[in-house]
């Protein structure tokens, strides 16, 4: 009867886990997408948002490692290498700064999507 | 690479966990249902070893998703018959009064000498001897032979004999078994006596059995032979 209830707590664990790491994706997506907003809202001015574009890639840095406990990394990893770009688009002040960042925001969306159990991604 | 060895000393243990959590049965005779878990389980533990992009956990949690299912599912079908059927299948005979039931061993899809090889491997050689045979949900068959060709037992031939215990071992290489002692019935205070008499000390000992009638057997460590 032990490994029973050991069974039933183990299972617990694993359904509060899930339904954990779920709300780890939200708000860190909800966290990154108001940085974003910020970064867009100080660019879109015309003024330098190197400050708010740092805050943003230290809560990347976060989100990176909170979210690498269940998610495979090459997901991640593409999201990365696009946070490393805006910095050098910001320099460059390229017009593909505002995009990129929409783009990663897009990536951390579909992140949060394809952990979500849908029937169609259950199936 | 120090990923892939700490993520397989992790999983080593996780695996040793899993199975033991499953009980004694599964290290024995597989049910259909354990069958699957162990071939599952085996395959899932291989992923995060081999790409250390997965993480930890995506080959964790399955592991234990599925062995603790089978644990609450095999308590289940304590419970309900219909749970166990449909998970382990049920008892089938195929030699009843000793006659064949080709039918149930053409559902089985047993063939005439899978049969008889079970057979061979329990002594009997010829299909006459036989009076049931069961297939049981594990595939083992289980036979009982005809009356007239049993062994010969005690209650047949009316000897009286007393129960008991077969022996126990109380020192494992010079190691006490508090354990055993007290399932014989028996205290340290004997064992003291018995190491006395026969002038031994406990590390010099092997292996040293008794019953519950306090009858033991010795064996003394390689070079402490008197």
């Amino acid at each position: 009867m032990k490994r029973l209830y050991l069974c039933i707590s183990i299972m617990t664990v694993i359904v509060l886990s899930s339904a954990a790491s779920l709300w780890v994706i939200r708000s860190g997506n909800e966290q990154l997408y108001s940085l974003a907003a910020e970064v867009k809202y100080v660019y879109g001015k015309g003024e330098d948002p190197s400050a708010e574009l740092k805050e943003f890639c230290d809560c990347w840095e976060k989100y990176y490692v909170r979210v690498s406990y269940f998610a495979a990394s090459d997901s991640l990893n593409t999201v990365y290498s696009g946070v490393f770009r805006l910095q050098r688009l910001l320099e460059e002040d390229s017009d593909e700064f505002i995009p990129e960042l929409e783009s990663i925001c897009g990536q951390t969306k579909m992140l949060y999507r394809s952990q979500f159990p849908h029937l169609y991604s259950v199936l | 690479m120090f990923i892939v060895f700490f993520r397989a000393v992790i999983l080593y243990f996780i695996i040793i966990f899993s199975v033991r959590l499953m009980g004694k049965r599964q290290i024995g005779e597989l049910q259909p249902s354990e069958l699957v878990i162990t071939i599952l389980m085996s395959n899932i533990a291989t992923l995060p070893v081999e790409d250390i992009s997965i993480p930890m956990l995506i080959g964790i949690v399955p592991i234990f998703t599925l062995v603790c299912l089978d644990v609450i599912f095999s308590h289940l079908s304590m419970h309900f018959r219909g749970l166990r059927k449909a998970f382990s299948g049920s008892p089938k005979i195929i030699i009843s009064n000793g006659r064949i039931d080709q039918k149930v061993l053409k559902d089985l899809r047993f063939t005439a000498d899978d049969l008889m090889e079970s057979l061979r491997s329990m002594q009997i050689f010829d299909i006459n001897e036989v009076q049931l045979a069961i297939v049981e949900t594990t595939g083992k068959i289980s036979v009982c032979q005809k009356k007239e060709f049993m062994p010969v037992t005690c209650k047949d031939m009316d000897i009286k004999h007393s129960e008991s215990d077969p022996p126990v071992m109380v020192i494992n290489n010079g190691e006490r078994s508090p354990a055993a002692l007290k399932f014989l019935g028996l205290d340290p205070a004997w064992l003291d006596g018995i190491l006395k008499k026969e002038r031994i000390r406990d590390e010099d000992i092997f292996i040293m059995t008794a019953d519950t009638e306090g009858k033991y057997t010795l064996i003394r460590k390689c070079g402490k032979e008197q």
